[in-house]
This record gives C-alpha cells, sequence and structure tokens, in this order.
C-alpha cells in the first residue's frame, strides 16, 4: 500500500498529537526528505547501469530464500559514495557528527568490493560486528558507522526495489512468502500495518473485513503479508501467543504488538480508519514512545534502530 | 542466514552496538517522561469461532484480564477473509448485553411477569407439554386411511447456533415425534 504522506508530513502529523518528541521527529524529518529525494533520483540511474532484483524462484522463495541473499548481493560501486556524499548534507545537523562527516565520506569513497559487501550485510542483517573491523580501521566510533550504514545503504535497495517492481507485492500471490523477514532482502521488518478492506460486490451484505496485517521493511521497504496472529520471529500463528498494548486514550490505531513466547515487539498501525496513508518508515519512528514502553517491558525489538535502543 | 540473525537478536546486546538517539545527542528526558505518563491497555489475542451459523466464520477474540473487549473476523480464516455478517459482527455485544438472559424465563399463561427457571424444571416443563400435544393431537391416518403418524399442532424452529449435523440430528428426532412443521432461523 503506497504512503499518501510525505516522511516530513507523516512526521509533522505525529509531533501535533505528541509535542513531546518534537525535538527529535524535527530532526530526523530532513534525513528521511532526503534519504527519499535520494531513492527517486536513483531510480532511473538504476535502471541505465541494467541493476534489478533477481527473478522470483518460486521453489526457493517457498523454502524462504529472500531474493538478494550473501550469494547474490548486487554491487552497487560508486553509487554507494554518490548516495553517502548526497546524504552526509544532511546526517552532519546532528550533533553526534558535529558538523562534519568526512571520516565516513572518505570510508564511503575507498569502499572495496568486500567492505562494500560487509556494509550491505551490516544492514540487512541488522549486525553491527560485521563493519567492526572496517570502523577501527577507519578510526570510526562503531556505532557512528552503522547508524550511517542503516541512513544510506536503504537508499540503494529501496531504489532497486522500485526499479524492478515499483509497488508491487507478486510474493504476495497464492501466499508465496510466508516468513517474517522480508522477501527481498532478508531483514526483520520494523514496522507492521493492517490493510483497509476490500469491498467485494457479490457479498456487499457482509461488513467490516480487511484488517490483513502487512511487515515492512525499513531497508528495501517492501511489504508482505504475514499472518494477523502469527510471530514474525518464532514463525509461530497460535491462540493466545499474540499480545498487544497502546495508549488508553486516542492510540490513533498505534500499538505494539508482542509474542507472549520469545517476547519480541514490532510497532503495528491499523490503516482501516485512515484516509491518509503515513510514510511507514517515518510512522516507525514517530512510536517511539511505544519503544520506550516496551524495552520497559523487557521486550526486544524485532528489528534494532537507533530510535529504540535506550542503553548505552 | 536465518540462526545467525536468531542467535544475534537473542545473545547480543545490541544496546552496544547501535547509536542511540542519546549518544546522537538527544535530550531524551522529555520523551521518556511523556512515556511514563502514557496509561497503557493491553490485551491478548485468541482465535475462536462464531457461534451464530454452520459456516463457522472465525473470529479474533481480544481479551483483558479474562474479560472479552473486543471480536473481529480472522482476515487469515480462509472462509469469511475477515468480513462477518451482522450477526457476527455483533458477537461481542451478545456475551457483554446486560439484557441478555442468562437463564431460562417463564412467563405462565395469562401472566404478565417472567420469572426464573432452573433447567431441570424448564425441560421438564417442555417435555410435558410436547407429550400432552401430542397424545392429544398425533394423528395416526388421513381421510384415505392411509397411516401418516402426523403432529399438526408442534412447530420445531431451529437455530443457526447448531452444525449441520445438530440440525441433522434435531431433524430426524423431531419427525420421529411426527412433527411436520420446521424451519430454521438462519433462512427467515
Amino acid at each position: 500500500m503506497p504512503s499518501t504522506k510525505t516522511p516530513a508530513e507523516t512526521l509533522t502529523d505525529i509531533v501535533k498529537r505528541r509535542p513531546a518528541l518534537r525535538s527529535i521527529l524535527e530532526a530526523f524529518a530532513p534525513i528521511y526528505e532526503e534519504q527519499e529525494k535520494q531513492t527517486e533520483r536513483l531510480v532511473p540511474v538504476m535502471k541505465e547501469k541494467g541493476l534489478s532484483l533477481p527473478v522470483i524462484n518460486p521453489s526457493r522463495f517457498n523454502l524462504g530464500v529472500s531474493l538478494l541473499t550473501e550469494k547474490n548481493l548486487p554491487h552497487f560501486g560508486p553509487l554507494l559514495s554518490d548516495v553517502a556524499s548526497g546524504m552526509a548534507a544532511v546526517l552532519r545537523t546532528l550533533p553526534q557528527f558535529n558538523g562534519h562527516t568526512d571520516g565516513f565520506d572518505a570510508l564511503f569513497r575507498e569502499l572495496s568490493v568486500d567492505d562494500e559487501e560487509k556494509l550491505i550485510n551490516a544492514c540487512t542483517k541488522n549486525d553491527p560486528s560485521i563493519v567492526q573491523e572496517l570502523a577501527k580501521s577507519h578510526n570510526m566510533p562503531l556505532p557512528n558507522l552503522m547508524f550511517a550504514v542503516e541512513m544510506i545503504v536503504p537508499v540503494l535497495f529501496r531504489a532497486l526495489r522500485r526499479r524492478s517492481l515499483k509497488d508491487s507485492t507478486p510474493w504476495d500471490e497464492n501466499n508465496m512468502w510466508q516468513q517474517g523477514y522480508c522477501p527481498v532482502c532478508g531483514s526483520y521488518p520494523t514496522i507492521a500495518w493492517l490493510d483497509k478492506p476490500v469491498v467485494d460486490e457479490r457479498n456487499t451484505y457482509l461488513s467490516e473485513g480487511g484488517g490483513r496485517k502487512h511487515l515492512h521493511c525499513g531497508v528495501c521497504g517492501a511489504n508482505w503479508r504475514f499472518l494477523r496472529l502469527g510471530c514474525p520471529f518464532c514463525s509461530v500463528s497460535k491462540s493466545k501467543q499474540l499480545e498487544m498494548f497502546s495508549e488508553e486514550k486516542n492510540p490513533y490505531g498505534e500499538s505494539v504488538d508482542f509474542c507472549s513466547d520469545c517476547h519480541c515487539y514490532y510497532p503495528t498501525v491499523d490503516l482501516r480508519e485512515r484516509t491518509e496513508l503515513p510514510n511507514l518508515d517515518a510512522q516507525a519512528l514517530g512510536m517511539m514512545h511505544l519503544d520506550i514502553i516496551a524495552r520497559e517491558k523487557e521486550l526486544t525489538p524485532l528489528r534494532h534502530s537507533f530510535w529504540n535502543t535506550f542503553s548505552a | 542466514m536465518q540462526s545467525t540473525r536468531r542467535s544475534f537478536l537473542k545473545g547480543v546486546g545490541a544496546g552496544v552496538l547501535c547509536l542511540t538517539l542519546g549518544q546522537l545527542g538527544f535530550d531524551l528526558t522529555e520523551a521518556k517522561a511523556y512515556a511514563k505518563e502514557l496509561k497503557i491497555k493491553g490485551a491478548r489475542a485468541v482465535t475462536s469461532v462464531c457461534p451464530f451459523c454452520a459456516v463457522c466464520c472465525q473470529i479474533i477474540a481480544y481479551e483483558r484480564n479474562g474479560e472479552l473487549i473486543s471480536t473481529e473476523g480472522d482476515p487469515d480464516f480462509p472462509i469469511n477473509e475477515g468480513s462477518l455478517c451482522a450477526k457476527g459482527a455483533s458477537l461481542w455485544s451478545m456475551y457483554t448485553n446486560k439484557h441478555r438472559p442468562t437463564k431460562p424465563m417463564y412467563r405462565a399463561p395469562y401472566s404478565d411477569k417472567w420469572v426464573e427457571k432452573d433447567w431441570d424444571w424448564t425441560l421438564d416443563r417442555i417435555a410435558h407439554l410436547v407429550k400432552e400435544a401430542r397424545d392429544k393431537d398425533l394423528i395416526l391416518k388421513n381421510e384415505k386411511g392411509q397411516t401418516v403418524n402426523r403432529l399438526e399442532t408442534v412447530f420445531w424452529m431451529g437455530t443457526s447456533h447448531a452444525s449441520n449435523e445438530e440440525c441433522a440430528a434435531i431433524h430426524q428426532s423431531m419427525k420421529s415425534l411426527g412433527i411436520v412443521s420446521m424451519d430454521h432461523q438462519a433462512r427467515v
């Protein structure tokens, strides 16, 4: 379901409801906007360079093998440093980078094919230890490098997915993909959303419907259907396993779903009552107040991000 | 790949490795205070089956502290795909409406009052009335002298709460009494 709101519009809407998050959300609005701008710019470039996703192989898909694996990662080459320098302008506005991003500018410019693979794997696997050596050799704090990776690599993956598939989700046909991780890049989702009802002209006497759960990948932006009561981490769906919590007053369809078996959680937004559809990456950031509560309940996020990690 | 991610998520405290908002230079005091002040409500999702008819649409019921708080159609169930008819959609009120009788209520002939009765009394009363009507009204033969064993003064109204198999058993037992007038709530 393509969003009808830009990341900045989504964050502005949330700030109106939750002024307490203003300073954080307003600081990230230009970064998310730049990601979107860079992604759109890259789509025709990807086409020109002949970069595209592999064709779906249904038998591999049924075995839970994502389209992109360690074996067939695309080589982005200069596009990676190109995006890095584009993103640097907005990243250096964050207090942590203190006005300069020279360290990672240089790092992305001089990348070998092996190092590029490491950066991409660190992002899709959500595993900073993969780039530990790289950070050391470039004299960069590991958390800084990981943050830059999580802001830069998704731009390339999103452009690659849009160039190949636009917003279509061929993996939803015949329930071809039933995993809790992304069918394109293998990352765990950052947010889930419940879709609107599909009106069936032949059965207009039936009420409601809709509410199918979709997971959204914060790396490549893919969406895929998943079982409403299933846990993406355990890959199990059973009664009494899914629990949730939300604000008591005015939850706006926003909640945290968590598995009572493995204690993994993810934010979920119910879009059934919404006329405008938010940008899901911005929406996930805007629900960080629920992340704070989830971490207090000792739940583990399905995918670690800078907004849901609070311990130093 | 999957096992690596799992072991990583379970085994590593990502707080040590991920850049946090605090490390990015943001003051989280206000956000944390806001989260602390929030009143939170929770629920557990349980799958169940709509009791109204033999279609057996699946529903998701939400319970909190043993109380049913809402119901909706299960979008993953292939039969109803999240849709419910008007009766199924009002399932929550069937369980929670204070006007719903939960015990047999009896109003005697010519009385204007309902009296609460137990099930033993109620079932005995129904059995006696059916027997009384059958003993009095059973038609053994028709005008042509053919055996019909027909009871025309008792009417059976079925319920959509009954499954196909229950309906078949009820139908046979009513036929055995000679009852010929039967219908079903789901049809009317």
